[in-house]
């Protein structure tokens, strides 16, 4: 997978870098007219530019509207066309979260896709955030990289323009490649009703399907994560093969490692980009040995049981340990939170790597921008740090880091760890957020915890256990939400993901004005293998000081545990 | 086990879903609870704290 990148991360982050710098492309002369009528729309003239705080009002207005309208549709699916299995509306504060969920590129789903949602839910409304809120969070990251490469103006790029290009020229010809290809693979494309049979038993079954190509493609893409099916990509018509798991895997992981890229690029320095992209490389390769080393051995528990060999509970036989811990570390690594397995299932010591994958912040290739301005905000803290130890003066780029940027790069590191220790505590000592929770004792813990750092790393992936839909019947009839776990986990999923935007955005903004100081024997080099290792370091210690408590008493107490139950 | 008992409560749960399936459109109606309101109040209020908050980072 990592080579895979390492071939293609170059290809799309170029021709990502070339789209946000407003040169001609392929797709130029198919898509120009188009780009121009949409920017008009959005009231933009040619050349206007945005500084930090215009540019954060315009995401904020831009998501606001779309919560909005995504939750409207939820609440009035039962109207719509294209519901042919008749489904009534989800109830309100299931709604509220899930409207939260995709408008923040989270995809946490407290619900089963194919017993709760139309084909018009699925397709105009988490299809289309999926593609919005990703476009939000690459422009982002796109007017981060001009801060950091302009020298005397505050002005960051204009959202609305960065927004469009992002949707027309990267997202959806890659979508629409990406449906096609897993179209041929054996994913099912189709607006008829589910399917009846009879099983070998002879028992009836309902064989859910529905437009899920299209949906599985930006879900990947887009670092959205949130399945057309209840078990993601563990479903064989989300993910039919080991071919197609291999390519979703790719998928997850293309964006955020391209991004890297098309920083060098935009940067005028390869280096720089090629640095980032080392450091994600080597902890995505790290920790997905170690999960996989987790999987394969089995757990003190299983082999109290008599159980020896590689722990397959909650996995898919097509897969095993090896695509499973795969498929599993790329999503919560990468931003996307798909899974191929069961992750409450995992050993305590594979569900734990899944959780510091998280808690790094999501920077270990992360979601489509946020993956890299999350990255950013850690390499300033990092450069500030190592300026203090080695005597130097603290830049990044050849601009001087000082007191606001080290300010602005702490809200926006530690406010997300702040949520998810504070919602995360709240839901295990409160009787309300206990009503939520399936297991005990340090899974118990785990899964709590686990589903508000996903939830505030907007992330997506679950548990399975931790809930926040009490459905009786498919389709509804009678169902009702646990309103903490949704509103709670709805309010994380927002500020999780608006608060550092606007931290780095700030950050930018601050550091465009500045002159950029010739490089000089005083300046701490942030292109060597040195400073790679450095920042691998930083980032695995901001992560364990942070969360340590909580992974020594959830999964790793579960790993060292011999009680099959806790 | 796990996943394959969630899986079977799946379908079990799709197949008794036909009892409910045949309604009219009238039935399926919305009908706009005052927990609506509440609801988009507080995606409206999330929505203005951080518009705020983009003037307390800037005091920064």
């Amino acid at each position: 997978v990592v080579a895979i990148l390492v071939g293609l991360t170059p290809l799309l982050g170029g021709y990502m870098a070339r789209v946000y710098q407003g040169d001609a492309v392929a797709l130029s002369r198919l898509l120009g007219g188009t780009e121009r009528r949409a920017c008009r729309l959005f009231g933009v003239a040619s050349g206007d530019e945005q500084d930090w705080k215009q540019y954060a009002r315009s995401v904020l207005l831009f998501s606001a509207a779309g919560w909005l309208l995504l939750y409207l549709i939820l609440r009035t699916q039962g109207i719509h066309p294209l519901n042919p299995e008749s489904f009534h509306s989800g109830p309100w504060n299931l709604s509220f979260n899930t409207a939260s969920s995709f408008v923040s590129n989270t995809s946490w789903q407290f619900y089963a896709g194919e017993t709760t949602l139309s084909y018009f839910s699925q397709m105009a409304g988490i299809t289309v955030a999926s593609f919005t809120s990703c476009a939000t969070g690459m422009a982002v990251a796109v007017a981060v990289i001009r801060g950091l490469s302009r020298r005397g103006t505050d002005k960051l790029g204009n959202f609305w323009v960065d927004l469009v290009r992002s949707l027309l020229y990267i997202l959806l010809p890659l979508a629409l490649a990406a449906a096609i290809v897993l179209a041929a693979t054996g994913v099912p494309q189709t607006l008829g009703h589910y399917l009846n049979a009879r099983g070998p038993t002879g028992i009836a079954r309902t064989i859910a399907i529905g437009p899920v190509a299209s949906q599985e493609a930006i879900k990947l893409i887009s670092g959205d994560g949130g399945g057309f099916f209840n078990t993601n990509s563990a479903h064989p018509f989300e993910n039919p093969s080991g071919i197609s798991n291999l390519i979703e895997i790719v998928l997850m992981l293309l964006i955020p490692a391209a991004m890297t890229a098309t920083f060098g690029r935009m940067i005028g320095r390869r280096r720089q980009g090629w640095a980032l992209f080392a450091t994600m490389a080597v902890m995505f390769v790290g920790g997905t040995a170690v999960m996989y080393a987790a999987e394969a051995h089995g757990t003190p528990a299983l082999h109290a049981a008599g159980l020896h060999g590689a722990s397959m509970e909650g996995k898919e036989q097509r897969f095993g340990p090896a695509a499973s811990a795969l498929f599993v570390s790329s999503g919560t690594a990468g931003g996307d939170g798909a899974v191929n397995s069961g992750v409450e299932s995992f050993s305590g010591l594979g569900a734990g790597v899944a959780m510091a994958n998280m808690m790094t912040g999501e920077v270990i290739f992360g979601g489509p921008g946020s993956g890299l301005y999350g990255m950013l905000l850690l390499v300033v803290l990092g450069v500030f740090i190592a300026g203090l130890m080695v005597g130097r003066t603290p830049e990044y780029l050849g601009k001087q880091i000082q007191a606001r940027e080290v300010k602005l790069a702490s809200l926006g590191t530690l406010f997300v760890p702040l949520l998810v220790l504070v919602f995360g505590a709240i839901a295990v000592v409160t009787a309300a957020g206990r009503q939520s929770m399936l297991a005990h004792g340090p899974q118990g813990l785990a899964e709590s915890v686990y589903a508000y750092l996903s939830q505030a790393q907007n992330n997506g992936s679950a548990m399975a256990g931790y809930t926040g839909l009490i459905q009786p019947v498919a389709g509804n009839v009678g169902a009702h939400g646990v309103t903490f776990a949704d509103l709670a986990g709805g309010f994380v999923m927002l500020l999780g993901r608006f608060v550092p935007i606007l931290a780095v955005l700030a950050l930018a903004g601050s550091l465009g004005p500045r002159r950029i100081a010739p490089h000089g024997l005083g300046t701490l080099r942030t292109d060597t293998p040195t400073f790679v290792v450095f920042m691998i370091g930083f980032v695995a210690i901001f992560a364990v000081l942070t969360f340590l408590t909580v992974l020594l008493l959830g999964p790793l107490a579960q790993a060292l545990g011999s009680h099959l139950i806790a | 086990v796990t996943q394959v008992t969630q899986r079977t409560t799946v379908f079990t749960r799709s197949a008794r879903r036909h009892a409910f399936s045949v309604r009219d459109l009238d039935d399926r109606a919305p009908k706009i609870q005052c927990m609506d309101i509440v609801a988009v109040l507080l995606g409206i209020i999330s929505f203005a704290i951080l518009y705020a908050l983009i003037f307390g980072i800037d005091r920064i």
